[in-house]
């Protein structure tokens, strides 16, 4: 199937994941920042305060749809409900971009609701096209697909994450999300080469990076989106940035939620190593 | 183990609360080493549940304390765990779940305010409507007021209960200020969970109008509703109802059946 390549919205954007701590920001005020991102989920409603919220940050601002529930790696096929609900969002509020994960999260009548990670086969390739395609198909639209966290990695597995997501694109026409907190986190914790694994992702197939702080316990790094971008990723975000050109990038703080301050802080801090990356 | 579905089944089992199987067969490492890794998961999943439960319970939260909450999450999820992507769809039965866990049948009010918060979670998520015009009531000719259906907000909903539920959420509500004490007695409650605006807000309601409103759910007209409220309540003030019910977004919308 020929599909049209995944077009890039303007790049030198610094946003943030807007949280209901901080929907009183963005009533009252402009707070300045080039566009929120908010969990598609967290809007599924028929009505209500939430809606009513986006309604009013998307007449200021562009907004970003990120789903954390489609479990587009279930190897018994997508909910056919949950993809309704997000269609229905997706036509409401036509968001700047939509984005999931490569994980599974449902089986059978089951859902973890958790970002369980996927096996890097053929066969786990081949589920990830035909369901990013179905959703793609539903929305009449690209979506972006994101690495995620991880803290087991299969025996099966026969390449790396991005190689894995960069195929994904290939065949199914989706860009791709870059969580470079993600990379760290997973190179800390199954020794992986993260500076190898942005290397393999070319310019112009990924449409978002995103930002975030992790907990350490027990000498695992924990994806806890509860603490500010630690030095590290902001050096794998330079690499990215630089290898990548520049692309719109997002604040996450989900734990331990701060003043709205700290996450313009953290965005501001983002424009200006985008900015260093590319002089 | 190299089919897809086969590793996912695996991967379900080993989150549940006994695996019995050799983690080491699906993921790289060896068992001692990805026992904590595995306890991530089971934790993230445990948790996110909880937090689910404490978002659309959190009087019952309150009632019975933090650490006994998460007693109450852990069983409930042992007996009901998520079906569904969106997580606000998660806890429906908890009533059900109290009514039948011995640890709490000293708090014998629990499943109702159960039945109340549950009920106040949905409204936050239901449909919104506009304000009912008055000047289209005014346009239905006298003689076809009798048959007149009333709408109700899609956010509403009436229940009744033993205990005081109005009295027990409003002492719970954050800004509430003053006197906290809930007073028990032998009658019947009934109340109105309702959005006027974005806020939900819970009423209490004399015999008359729960009576006239639950006819109006049924889907009966106006005549029938008004009979309904009298048979239980010879005071019941019809206009004074209707103009305090369109006016709080109670009621949105009519029609008008056949003769």
């Amino acid at each position: 199937m020929q599909r049209a390549p995944f077009v890039l919205p303007s790049p030198s954007l610094s946003g943030i994941g807007l949280r209901a701590a901080h929907y009183r920001d963005f009533l009252d005020g402009r707070p300045p920042v080039d566009w929120v991102e908010v969990h598609s989920e967290n809007y599924f409603g028929d009505g209500g305060y939430d809606l009513h919220v986006l309604e009013h940050v998307r007449a200021n601002y562009p907004v970003s749809l990120h789903g954390v529930g489609l479990s587009l790696g279930s190897a018994d096929g997508l909910r056919e409900r949950h993809l309704a609900k997000l269609v229905r969002l997706v036509d409401r509020f036509e968001p700047m971009l939509v984005s999931e994960h490569l994980c599974w999260g449902a089986l059978g009548e089951r859902h973890f609701n958790d970002l369980l990670p996927m096996p890097f086969t053929e066969q786990a390739l081949a589920v990830m096209v035909r369901h990013v395609t179905q959703v793609q198909e539903a929305l009449r639209r690209e979506i972006l697909v994101e690495n995620v966290s991880s803290y087991v990695t299969y025996r099966e597995s026969a390449m790396g994450e991005m190689a894995f997501l960069v195929e994904l694109a290939r065949r199914s026409g989706c860009g791709l999300l870059l969580d470079v907190n993600n990379l760290h986190v997973n190179a800390v914790n199954h020794g992986a080469d993260a500076r190898a694994e942005i290397a393999c992702v070319p310019a112009g197939v990924v449409g978002e990076i995103h930002l975030a702080g992790y907990a350490e316990v027990d000498e695992l790094l924990v994806d806890d989106h509860g603490s500010r971008v630690s030095p590290p990723v902001w050096d794998l975000y330079a690499a990215a940035c630089r290898q990548l050109g520049p692309v719109p990038t997002l604040i996450e703080w989900d734990t331990n939620v701060p003043a709205l301050a700290v996450l313009l802080t953290e965005a501001a801090a983002a424009s200006a190593v985008r900015d260093a990356a590319h002089v | 183990m190299s089919d897809l579905s086969a590793m996912q089944a695996r991967f379900a089992e080993l989150l549940g609360r006994a695996p019995a199987r050799d983690p080491a067969e699906v993921f790289a490492g060896d068992a001692a080493s990805l026992a904590p890794r595995l306890a991530i998961y089971r934790g993230t999943v445990q948790a996110n549940g909880r937090k689910a439960l404490a978002a659309a319970y959190p009087i019952i939260e309150q009632l019975v304390g933090a650490a006994f909450f998460d007693a109450l999450a852990r069983e409930y999820a042992k007996l009901t765990p998520s079906r569904d992507g969106d997580l606000s769809a998660y806890g429906e039965t908890f009533d059900l779940f109290l009514s039948g866990f011995p640890h709490v049948s000293e708090l014998p009010y629990l499943p109702d305010v159960a039945r109340l918060e549950w009920a106040i979670h949905r409204a936050h998520y239901a449909a919104d409507a506009d304000k009912l015009d008055p000047v289209r009531l005014a346009n239905v000719p006298a003689e076809a007021q009798g048959r007149l259906c009333w709408r109700l907000h899609p956010a509403c909903a009436l229940l009744n209960s033993g205990w005081p539920l109005a009295r027990i959420w409003e002492v719970h509500r954050a800004d509430h200020s003053g006197d906290g004490q809930v007073a028990f007695d032998t009658r019947m409650h009934h109340c109105l969970v309702h959005r006027p605006a974005w806020r939900v807000l819970v009423s209490d309601l004399d015999e008359g109008a729960y009576a006239f409103l639950a006819a109006v759910q049924e889907g009966a007209p106006l005549e029938r509703c008004v009979e309904r409220a009298l048979a239980v309540d010879g005071s019941f003030d019809l206009g004074a109802a209707i103009a305090a019910w369109i006016d709080a977004r109670v009621i949105v919308d009519f029609f008008v059946t056949g003769a």
